[in-house]
């Protein structure tokens, strides 16, 4: 086990420095200066000189990575354009709770809902119930988000005036926008849950657990949801950080005090630190889910974990 | 004479989109206590759709059992309701399969699913499970088995995870033992300790056996009768002795015609079957081997032939038996 | 009276065996699922549509005529018209360009630059293997809108900034399922025996692997153009697509934005649109993983 764990953590580690190198490869890639000919504010050659040595921009690539690599560990990535009185972890961590509580939500609503439907399909096989299922979710998951969000507002808020359409508070606010963001996810899940559980159902430990003379709710129970646990698991909880850090498009359309708004903002006014610097900490923040992922599937799967000591 | 399993006209048929398969024609067949019947013929001739048709293990959407008795000490389990079969199965009749990686619980350990058979049928305390696991798989021949409790199955070989399959069949000691194919995906060597495992179980603990096989040389090691099957029905069964040396359906003839003898010339080329098994879905009429048959006349194309006596309790499906064996 | 086989006629007795090929066979069993054979169906219209849009739309997608601005659906504008008196059927039938484009192309790209990686790292093994598959973890872990936006920003937004910025990330998909099949393939029995027989690597790659994972390309092709679409829809949603004022349903999604609570029509027509348009793909590639028979979980 901890021979696995090492060799998972050095993959990871190398993963990181992949990571940073090509985050850094995107800095050197923006085209000129930031405050060039079209930016609001121009500024004469020696305020720009000024700037530059202020960003360090006038020494050699590797220096510059190395001093970026350092500021990326310190999650220093600047500041951003769009809101330069802070910087860009600040942003994040300002806008972070509410996108993550957004996402959080979303992922277990998605995932109650979406392995619900998948085990009634997987126990209704082959019936009419299993084909309406997979017809949900084949036809869910093509709504793109932000059409979803469209939908509800439609519906709720202007046509029924059940719920608000925007703003924010830790209450009926939050319906519409964990729900649009929750529904098309709920497809692929369901789809997913069903294959593992068939899967397990008809394998052949199962007839040796019917063999054996266990009844219907034993083997289900000890048999077939832990095998189909496994395989569950490990590609479920990484829809956490995904979730948490993807309901940007969301967050634009209901006016949500996270990064979405910033987002959106970013976009027309080239804010390039804080795009990069939210690019680096969400691929940080996935890419540590996977690897807390592979040691969990160490320890849940024998099988995983015990051929890789002998 | 009472038998301990007795078999009659049982049908089993499959529900499948391209049509309905009878996979078990009406075969019949008794199994007495101690007895070691043999079941021979090639894929898909349904000898593994009738045994597991036995322990009701089939899946029931596409399968179906249309009919027949299965009379177990004088219970005919077909009438048994599903919810009830897990009475039977484990503790009076046992099963065990071909592919013993995927027929083990790869992520449960080795003690665990042998005790969890015990406690289910016997419902021994959890110290006492343990015992009687490590009892069972020494008696399988699994040196150190209270080593070996918490191993799960990738940490053995084919042949030991075989036997770890029978430790668990013969755990609650069961009066019948249908194997089924158990030694087809080991080695050679392998097979025959296996064979010779369950011959010896079989007397210890006095088990009626059934063994199913497409392999000749690993029945006649182990059986006392023999059924031969083809396309779901039984077309010769008899004494093993006697089918071996006087085979009378042209079919079993040319089983074990195509065998390659140790006594033969070299040069003697192997005689086969020719043509291959008929489509299930779509049953020639008439006799079902009869397209592949050398000995084949019109009427064996119409007629379909019933089951004669040809000797001591030897029976083969044939109308043609006089004219073949005319000698 | 023994008969030989002539005289009795056997032929018909004995069913005649179909020896179909791969592909013949798929067909027929993707001609059964209804919902694919529609996709496909709409697929081949709305591609006729998008290139044939300059013959087919009854005005010029960019002709302004303030006059009629925000109108509903009537017997002029069979859509309606947008807030500067376009007709929005016209729109959307050029707006289908940029999301089968993007679709299209990013997916070519991605098969391009994907495979060849992922059958290197799968064949040789080895610490290439290991570095490549640190590769494919790092993209798998980039939001890929973040990376798009950010090259459409830097490269200035355009249809073939966005395919470039989308493929950047998208060519993982193929290489890792390229390099899951080649793992397995090149442990076959055949592989082995070609390798004994001395014929080059290159060869056994192309002969040997390449068609036995060309059903899995295949699907993850097909399987991947819902994905861009959707990619599409979304970018041009924030005005990182094409130009206005080239058409992208996203766009005109976006557009509609004032507008569609009292006009909507001008969200109805280019949501629908791209719902329909990812669920026909989605039916077709579902169809295709099905015929094929891939195991799509390497």
């Amino acid at each position: 086990m901890i021979n696995y764990t090492i060799r998972r953590f050095v993959g990871f580690a190398f993963t990181l420095i992949l990571l940073s190198v090509f985050t850094f490869a995107l800095t050197r890639l923006v085209p000129g200066t930031p405050w060039g000919n079209k930016a609001q504010i121009p500024l004469s050659d020696e305020q720009e000189a000024i700037f530059r040595a202020r960003y360090g921009m006038d020494k050699p690539v590797t220096t510059q990575y190395l001093v970026w690599l350092r500021n990326a560990v310190m999650f220093d990535f600047g500041r951003p354009f769009t809101a330069p009185e802070l910087s860009v972890m600040q942003l994040i961590f300002k806008s972070l709770p509410y996108s993550a509580l957004v996402g959080g939500l979303a992922a277990i609503f998605s995932l109650m809902f979406g392995m619900l439907l998948g085990a009634v399909a997987a126990a209704k096989q082959n019936t009419w119930v299993d084909a309406a299922i997979t017809s949900y979710s084949v036809f869910i998951g093509t709504i793109p988000s932000f059409v979803m969000a469209f939908l509800f507002v439609f519906i709720f808020a202007q046509k029924l005036r059940w719920l608000p359409a925007g703003g924010w508070g830790l209450d009926h606010h939050l319906i519409m926008p964990v729900l649009a963001y929750a529904l098309p996810g709920t497809g692929g899940i369901a789809r997913w849950t069903r294959q593992c559980l068939v899967e397990a159902m008809s394998s052949d430990y199962v007839r040796t657990a019917y063999a054996k003379g266990l009844r219907q709710a034993a083997v289900v129970s000890v048999h077939v949801l832990r095998n189909a646990s496994i395989p569950l698991i490990t590609s479920f909880l990484p829809i956490f950080p995904s979730m948490m850090t993807g309901s940007i498009f969301i967050e634009a359309v209901f006016g949500l005090p996270g990064l979405g708004k910033y987002f959106a903002q970013s976009a027309s006014n080239r804010d390039y630190p804080l795009v990069l610097g939210i690019t680096m900490f969400w691929a940080f923040l996935i890419m540590t889910t996977y690897f807390l992922t592979d040691i969990l599937y160490g320890v849940i799967d024998p099988r995983v974990r015990i051929t890789d000591e002998k | 004479m009472d038998h301990l399993l007795s078999v009659k006209n049982l049908e089993v048929a499959f529900f499948t989109k391209d049509g309905k398969v009878s996979a078990v024609n009406s075969i019949s067949y008794t199994v007495d206590e101690g007895d070691t019947l043999g079941i021979v013929g090639e894929s898909g001739c349904g000898k593994s759709v009738g045994a597991m048709a036995l322990l009701r293990l089939l899946p029931t959407p596409p399968a179906k059992i249309m009919g027949g008795e299965v009379v177990l000490q004088g219970q005919d389990l077909l009438k048994l309701p599903q919810s009830q079969m897990h009475t039977i199965r484990g503790s009076k009749i046992a099963m065990i399969f071909q592919d013993p990686m995927t027929s083990l619980n790869p992520v449960m350990t080795v003690g665990k699913q042998i005790s969890e058979a015990v406690r289910v049928n016997l419902g021994l305390g959890a110290r006492e499970c343990r015992d009687r696991t490590i009892e069972v798989l020494s008696n399988v021949g699994i040196p150190r088995a209270v080593d070996r409790l918490g191993d799960y199955p990738h940490q053995f070989s084919g042949g030991m995870r075989q036997r770890v399959m029978i430790a668990m069949a013969i755990s609650c000691r069961p009066k019948l033992l249908i194997a089924d194919e158990p030694t087809t995906s080991l080695d050679v060597t392998i097979q025959a300790q296996i064979v010779d495992l369950v011959r010896r179980l079989q007397q210890d603990l006095g088990m009626a056996v059934i063994w199913i096989t497409h392999d000749l040389g690993v029945i006649a090691r182990i059986a006392k009768r023999l059924n031969v099957m083809y396309a779901g029905k039984i077309i010769e069964y008899g004494p093993i002795k006697s089918v071996f040396a006087k085979p009378q359906h042209p079919y079993t003839m040319g089983l074990l015609g195509s065998l390659p003898r140790i006594d033969s010339n070299s040069d003697q080329e192997l005689q086969f079957i020719e043509g291959a098994p008929p489509d299930m879905v779509r049953l020639p009429k008439g006799c079902s081997f009869a397209p592949r048959c050398k000995f084949r006349s019109e009427r064996c194309l119409v007629e379909e032939p019933q089951l004669v006596g040809v000797g001591d309790d030897h029976m083969a499906a044939c109308i043609r038996l006089p004219e073949i064996h005319a000698q | 009276m023994v008969v030989g086989v002539d005289k009795l006629g056997l032929s018909d007795t004995t069913e005649n065996v179909e020896y179909a090929t791969f592909w013949a066979g798929a067909w027929r069993r993707f001609r059964r699922n209804k919902l694919a054979v529609y996709g496909l169906g709409y697929v081949f219209a709305i591609f006729l549509i998008a290139i044939f849009a300059g013959l087919l739309a009854p005005y010029p997608y960019d002709k302004i005529n303030p006059r009629f601005a925000l109108e509903p659906p009537s017997l002029l504008h069979p859509f309606g018209t947008d807030a500067l008196g376009r007709d929005l059927l016209s729109r959307i039938m050029f707006g289908a360009r940029p999301m089968l484009m993007v679709g299209l192309l990013v997916n070519i790209a991605s098969l391009v630059i994907g495979v060849p990686i992922g059958l290197v790292a799968g064949y040789a093994g080895g610490v290439l293997d290991w570095v490549v598959t640190r590769l494919i973890e790092m993209f798998s872990a980039l939001p890929w809108y973040l990376v798009a936006l950010f090259l459409v920003m830097v490269l200035n937004p355009s249809i073939e900034n966005l395919i470039i910025a989308l493929t950047v990330t998208a060519w993982v998909g193929p290489a890792r399922l390229v390099r899951g099949m080649s793992f397995s393939v090149r442990e076959q029995d055949y592989v082995e025996a070609a390798r004994a027989l001395g014929i080059p690597t290159f060869r056994i790659v192309v002969m040997h692997i390449l068609p036995q994972i060309a059903p899995l390309l295949l699907w993850s092709f097909a399987a991947g153009i819902p994905a861009s679409a959707m990619a599409e829809a979304g970018m041009s949603f924030l005005g990182m697509g094409v130009r206005p004022p080239e058409p992208s349903w996203g766009q005109m999604l976006a557009e509609s934005g004032q507008y569609w609570q009292y006009w909507p029509h001008m969200f109805a027509f280019p949501a629908g649109m791209i719902v329909i348009t990812v669920l026909a793909f989605q039916g077709m590639a579902d169809g295709l993983r099905e015929a094929m028979d891939v195991n799509t979980n390497v």
